[in-house]
């Protein structure tokens, strides 16, 4: 069985060379223990190297001439706001009586439309703001924080991959890393007990139960179950909770996995 | 600091020079962008265009928080997905009254992606809307974590998290056509 590594995700930007060079140790330590990792690194290295060969073909002859040509037509035209602004002027250095009248029923609608936001009843506010973001109450052990904030990023994994299931027309979803997940989350939970913190409760909680729903469903059925999973995760504002405490955490988290 | 400042500073004032000088240094890359999208120079010209027709409109709007070329981006990402949007359409919707409709087919080119397997390719086509973007801009466009993530306007950690799923995503389509093969 195919299992999630936590240091999969810094793949990547070793290739880049963008981890720090404490995320960078830390890698190249994993490397040398895990049975799974130098295999994994080695594949995602041919399709790096695949991928980082890739040219465009050159643009037909004569469309580059012609693009910049209308490139530079985009600036010389006058913009909407640019016309009013010329417009305004004109008048305003006019002393025709068209030039009064208009400015007597500028003077009229400016009056209404100050009235009209002074006496309207406010509109009730659809954004409300995110809760800020919470401190830790109580120290925790170094590892502790790194296992919560490799479990909050593997949880956004999971959420994004049921996100974007919807512009695709194969529903992708990594069922061993929700067990894996699921089986995380008993300490994670105690670790929330321990330092206090609500929010991360709560998510756990969510979580829980949304992994439990995940791990058990049956492959070839999921489709039918995808629209309700989508609609817990948004009435439960999991994508955007799971943001806020990976923020939280990661001011504890200053190498990476220890 | 953003090395366009001093030319945005210009533009916003109106100095249509200043824009003039914006646009040459980036026709080349929006251009290029623009075609990682679409695979058809044709509708890439028309992107680019509207890009810059739309930063001319609202660069007053460009509150300087992030670099100029991160705002620009921003402005051809999501002019391409729209236009990309309407090309599956356009193609769907082909496909559906061929018999019906004459309308000329839109040009594409023989080779849109060079130097990659058919198999990277139909495998790319397979990605999610986020992940191909994420990819393409970091391996099409050579841009970093953070760039992205200020283009499309979310953290690093989702951009990681993007490009992480695409790449497995790839591998797990590569694997799929061997087996086939």
């Amino acid at each position: 069985m195919r299992s999630f590594c936590d240091f999969e995700i810094y793949f990547e930007g070793y290739f880049h060379g963008e981890l720090s060079p404490a995320e960078e140790l830390a890698l190249q330590k994993h490397l040398q223990t895990c049975p799974t990792c130098p295999t994994r690194i080695e594949a995602y290295y041919s399709l790096h190297s695949a991928l980082k060969g890739y040219r465009r073909p050159l643009p037909p002859a004569g469309l580059r001439q012609s693009y910049y040509q209308q490139a530079a037509l985009s600036y010389e035209r006058e913009t909407f706001t640019q016309k009013f602004i010329l417009l305004l002027y004109r008048l305003t250095s006019s002393r025709s009586p068209a030039f009064r009248f208009a400015q007597l029923l500028m003077l009229v609608l400016s009056g209404l439309i100050a009235g009209w936001i002074l006496f309207s009843s406010p509109e009730p506010k659809l954004y409300i703001p995110p809760p800020s973001v919470t401190s830790l109450s109580s120290p925790v052990s170094q590892e502790e924080i790194n296992y919560v904030y490799y479990y909050l990023l593997a949880s956004e994994m999971i959420l994004l991959d049921i996100e974007n299931s919807m512009e695709q027309a194969e529903i992708y979803l990594d069922r061993e890393l929700a067990q894996t997940l699921l089986i995380k989350t008993f300490r994670v939970h105690e670790i929330a007990l321990q330092i206090n913190n609500l929010q991360l409760l709560n998510f756990v909680s969510q979580m829980q139960l949304l992994l439990h729903q995940i791990s058990n469903i049956n492959p070839t059925e999921i489709s039918d179950y995808i629209d309700t999973i989508k609609m817990v995760i948004k009435e439960a504002k999991l994508l955007s909770n799971v943001k806020i405490l990976e923020r939280t955490f990661k001011n504890f988290h200053p190498q990476a996995g220890t | 600091m953003d090395p366009d400042r001093r030319l945005v500073r210009f533009a916003k004032s109106g100095n249509t020079a200043a824009f003039g000088s914006l646009v040459r240094k980036y026709r080349d890359p929006v251009l290029s962008l623009a075609y990682d999208y679409l695979h058809d120079y044709e509708l890439a010209k028309d992107v680019a265009q509207d890009t810059f027709v739309k930063a001319f409109r609202h660069i007053n709007e460009f509150r300087e928080q992030s670099f100029f070329s991160t705002w620009l981006y921003r402005i051809v990402v999501n002019t391409a997905l729209d236009a990309r949007k309407s090309q599956k359409r356009r193609k769907a919707e082909r496909g559906l009254f061929k018999e019906k409709t004459a309308e000329p087919s839109v040009q594409a080119p023989a080779e849109p992606f060079l130097n990659l397997d058919d198999s990277v390719i139909q495998a790319l086509n397979r990605l999610s809307e986020n992940q191909y973007t994420v990819l393409v801009l970091r391996y099409f466009n050579d841009l970093s974590v953070r760039e992205i993530a200020g283009i499309l306007e979310c953290s690093e950690n989702t951009v990681r998290i993007h490009l992480h799923r695409a790449m497995q995503k790839l591998q797990a389509e590569l694997r799929r056509g061997k087996k086939k093969r």
